[in-house]
């Protein structure tokens, strides 16, 4: 039989054992965990544009075709902070006129895009998109959904090419130039041919598409100050 | 989590030496893909094969991450058998395998990114997975590291098995691809041929599995009333 001081002692060493052998592992493959993420995000912010990104070339494409810019509320450029460095989510709770607006400008062959991270919470978890708007800043070229937990089948849905090519087309303004976003409708089958603010939604996705409007409506109703001011 | 009978941890005796892959040890191996194979004898470990089963990739990345998982575990539990205060030792069994397995989603997520991503949170189930407590219970609390080793091989294995085998036919008839390779030719689509769409879903597997342990029942009748 053994003493409870013991098995106190026995159960304590495990997992101060345990905690230290996973804190060392987790502290040596940061680096390499963070480079993946990274490489993640660059295929998702080309493809919102580009249907044949190869990852082979994905570095240099990369470099080449996008231009990185941290803007503020009124457009201009904010020295000494990488895109890298603002977390969106994070974001979303500062005020307005103190928020950091990550924009991705891709260039090539003449043709400009301007693409934007959004962060929101379906019906688990965070989900989150790049979003490239045409050259005019408004009309959407093409939006590409990522997701933690969503259901498959279900929810994850949002991430496939067929729910995505659903914004193609769509525009973030009213005629007026005043912020409209782009509402996901309840259940699938609704029409929307001809309506530039409503895209048909994914039955039995009710909560997880709600959080795809919440986060378009959250998290681009103040880039219109933003495109207004900046640089072409 | 179903619980396992367990086994009264035997006093430890000096035994003969006996080599290392004597016919008993063998044995070892080879049971789990036969007559005690823990999902098809046992009916261990559905949830996994039911859920990561759609491809083939996935099944085998799973299959590596549990035999490996189980082999650990196994060897480091068996090491310590003889200090574990029997209070705690399922709660110490279920440290040794939560560690590990954070240590191999780490792992994959380094080296393996984009397995990592579509095998999510399967990868974190492997802690729930009775299997490997199962193994630890049963065999590794009362066995030497060696054959608890094996043990965990052939389980492992055994499961994994069971696993591959299923995706196969899941991901050639659901997909029409194997390991993400086309395989069924363009001209049987236009044809007429269609992917069965049952073929994504759960219960797919469920019908496979089910299959596997009525074949296997009807071949073997000393199994049918082991559980």
């Amino acid at each position: 039989m053994y003493s409870n001081r013991y098995t106190l002692a026995y159960a304590t060493g495990v997992t101060v054992s345990v905690a230290v052998v996973l804190a060392l592992a987790s502290s040596s493959l940061r680096g390499l965990q963070a480079a993946n993420v990274r490489r993640a995000q660059q295929i998702a912010i080309l493809e919102t544009v580009m249907t044949d990104v190869n990852p082979e070339t994905l570095d240099a494409d990369y470099a080449a075709y996008v231009d990185e810019r941290v803007l503020d509320y009124s457009g201009r450029p904010v020295d000494g902070v990488a895109t890298v460095d603002v977390d969106v989510r994070a974001e979303l709770r500062t005020s307005p006129e103190d928020r950091l607006y990550p924009v991705y400008v891709y260039a090539r062959d003449g043709e400009t895009r301007y693409i934007v991270p959004i962060e929101g919470n379906g019906l688990w978890g965070g989900i989150n998109a790049f979003l490239a708007l045409q050259a005019d800043r408004d009309t959407i070229a093409g939006v590409v959904f990522d997701h933690e937990t969503e259901t498959p089948g279900l929810g994850a849905e949002i991430a496939t090419a067929e729910f995505q090519d659903r914004f193609r087309g769509k525009r973030l303004f009213a005629d007026g130039g005043a912020f409209a976003s782009v509402e996901v409708l309840k259940g699938a089958g609704n029409d929307v041919a001809g309506d530039p603010h409503r895209v048909d939604g994914l039955t039995g996705a009710t909560m997880t598409t709600r959080g795809v409007t919440e986060m378009f409506r959250d998290g681009l109703s103040l880039y219109n100050n933003v495109f207004q001011g900046m640089d072409p | 989590m179903s619980t396992v009978a367990v086994e009264e941890p035997r006093p430890i005796v000096a035994e003969p030496k006996e080599p290392l892959l004597s016919k008993k040890n063998r044995r070892l191996v080879s049971d789990p893909f036969g007559d005690n194979n823990p999902i098809t004898v046992q009916v261990l470990g559905i949830c996994s094969a039911l859920a990561i089963t759609t491809q083939l990739a996935n099944a085998l990345v799973m299959a590596v991450s549990v035999t490996f998982v189980i082999c650990c575990s196994s060897v480091l539990i068996s090491l310590l058998r003889a200090t574990i205060p029997p209070r705690v030792r399922m709660i110490i069994q279920l440290l040794v395998i939560a560690g590990l397995v954070v240590f191999v989603d780490q792992i994959l997520q380094a080296f393996l990114f984009d397995v990592a991503q579509e095998l999510s949170v399967y990868i974190g189930l492997i802690i729930t997975n009775c299997i490997v407590m199962g193994r630890l219970e049963a065999f590794a609390m009362a066995n030497r590291p060696w054959q608890s080793f094996l043990d965990g091989v052939g389980n492992g294995a055994g499961y994994g098995a069971i696993l591959v085998v299923v995706a196969f036919f899941r991901e050639l008839f659901g997909s029409g691809t194997l390991l993400g390779f086309q395989v069924v030719p363009q001209f049987v689509y236009d044809l007429g041929y269609v992917d069965n769409g049952v073929m994504l879903t759960p219960a797919a597997a469920m019908f496979l599995i089910g299959g596997f342990i009525w074949v296997q029942r009807a071949l073997r009748p000393k199994l049918t009333d082991v559980s």
